[in-house]
């Protein structure tokens, strides 16, 4: 049964009005409002879409993971279609990550690349995702890899937690700024922290908007895959 | 069953993969540096092993120079402490390119790459790393870095 094409519902575009504008502010603060740090310059700037988007991508893993788990519980493919639009989007942020990580360290470390535990972590996390996505279509069964890839989601979020806490167990170059490891916050300006606020705000609310997209897409290509299915079972 | 069976072996040979690769990366990385003083106790058994030594430069040891291979620096390097106790020194000696946050004055922290010969790390990389705090740069004032 195909159902009739539903006309994009008033809160999708109130959402990608709200995460348009609030992504303009977050731009504004960074570029013109928040201070340029003293020690590193206008490169620090890059923080206030670093740090944001691992915190996305961070969410987006772990909406995939609970998606996984209650795919495996319930066998409803809607859940799993949830896990695997969040997880493309999770590779898509973590990639930029992996991205604004490496043209800040060049000049503040002097390296693009070094393996201490949280960028090492980090780059795992990416890869299994990747392979997430990979497993899928390595059955032949597509019900059967999305089973696969619902283990490995959820397996993979425990990633999440040790990224988190790495700077604190290991010895890393990689600095520890929101929660210093001697406490507190290492963001000592007010405009410094409203900017951080804004720049995540914008980037979970287009995260959210470009997930509900991609669910829709992914729902609408298992609607096609069955339809052809039935058509040529009446042929 | 024999689906469940396959499944389950699936999500076991998964989970030790995963469970390896994150033993692995942490195992390599866990001890990603040593301290100076770290290095002073074992100095003995670390001549002609590559280490990564984090501390600071000490102020003023700073010393540079040109060759034909590039720019010689040679500098002090101490532990983190500035309580006014004396820590141990290693002197390193680096030819390239040192990072922009690298300076004389004030100290930076570094973490530095290289081989102890017996008396001095010869360093094939030299990392600086930045303070987990920012502040905002007084206006009109000039003591920002060198990146503009």
């Amino acid at each position: 049964m195909i159902p009739p094409r539903k006309p994009r519902a008033i809160w999708e575009r109130f959402l990608a009005l709200v995460a348009g504008a609030t992504m303009v502010m977050a731009i504004g603060a960074i570029f013109l409002y928040v201070p340029t740090d003293r020690v590193q310059g206008v490169v620090q700037r890059i923080f206030y879409f670093h740090v944001p988007l691992a915190i996305v991508t961070f969410v987006a893993f772990g909406i995939t993971a609970v998606g996984s788990a209650f795919y495996l519980w319930r066998n409803d493919p809607k859940w799993d279609q949830r896990a695997h639009a969040s997880a493309e989007l999770g590779v898509l942020f973590c990639t930029l990550v992996l991205i604004t990580g490496p043209i800040w360290a060049k000049p503040i470390w002097g390296t693009w690349w070094t393996w201490d535990a949280r960028l090492t972590t980090t780059l795992i996390l990416w890869l299994i995702y990747v392979a997430y996505l990979m497993l899928r279509n390595l059955t032949s069964d597509p019900e059967q890899g999305a089973r696969y890839a619902a283990i490995l989601g959820i397996v993979g979020a425990l990633d999440i937690p040790i990224i988190n806490r790495s700077v604190y167990w290991w010895r890393t170059i990689h600095p520890a700024v929101l929660v210093t490891r001697e406490g507190g916050t290492g963001l000592t300006d007010p405009r410094m922290q409203l900017t951080l606020l804004v720049a995540f705000v914008a980037l979970l609310l287009l995260f959210f908007w470009l997930l509900k997209l991609r669910t829709s897409q992914v729902q609408l290509e298992a609607q096609l895959a069955e339809t052809e299915r039935a058509l040529l079972q009446m042929s | 069953m024999k689906r469940k069976a396959r499944l389950g072996f699936a999500a076991v040979v998964l989970v030790g993969a995963v469970a390896y690769l994150m033993y692995t990366g942490v195992r390599e990385t866990a001890v990603y540096y040593i301290t100076v003083e770290e290095f002073a106790q074992r100095r003995h058994s670390l001549v002609g092993e590559g280490v990564r030594i984090a501390g600071r430069v000490t102020p003023g040891s700073v010393q540079r120079r040109m060759s034909p291979r590039g720019e010689e620096v040679w500098f002090e390097l101490g532990d983190f402490q500035d309580d006014g106790h004396v820590t141990p020194v290693i002197r390193v000696f680096y030819v390239g390119v040192v990072p922009d946050m690298f300076r004389d004055e004030g100290g930076s922290d570094v973490i530095v790459e290289g081989q102890y010969d017996g008396s001095i790390l010869r360093a094939q990389t030299v990392l600086t790393s930045c303070p987990s705090k920012y502040e905002a740069i007084e206006p009109g004032s000039d003591s920002q870095g060198t990146r503009k």
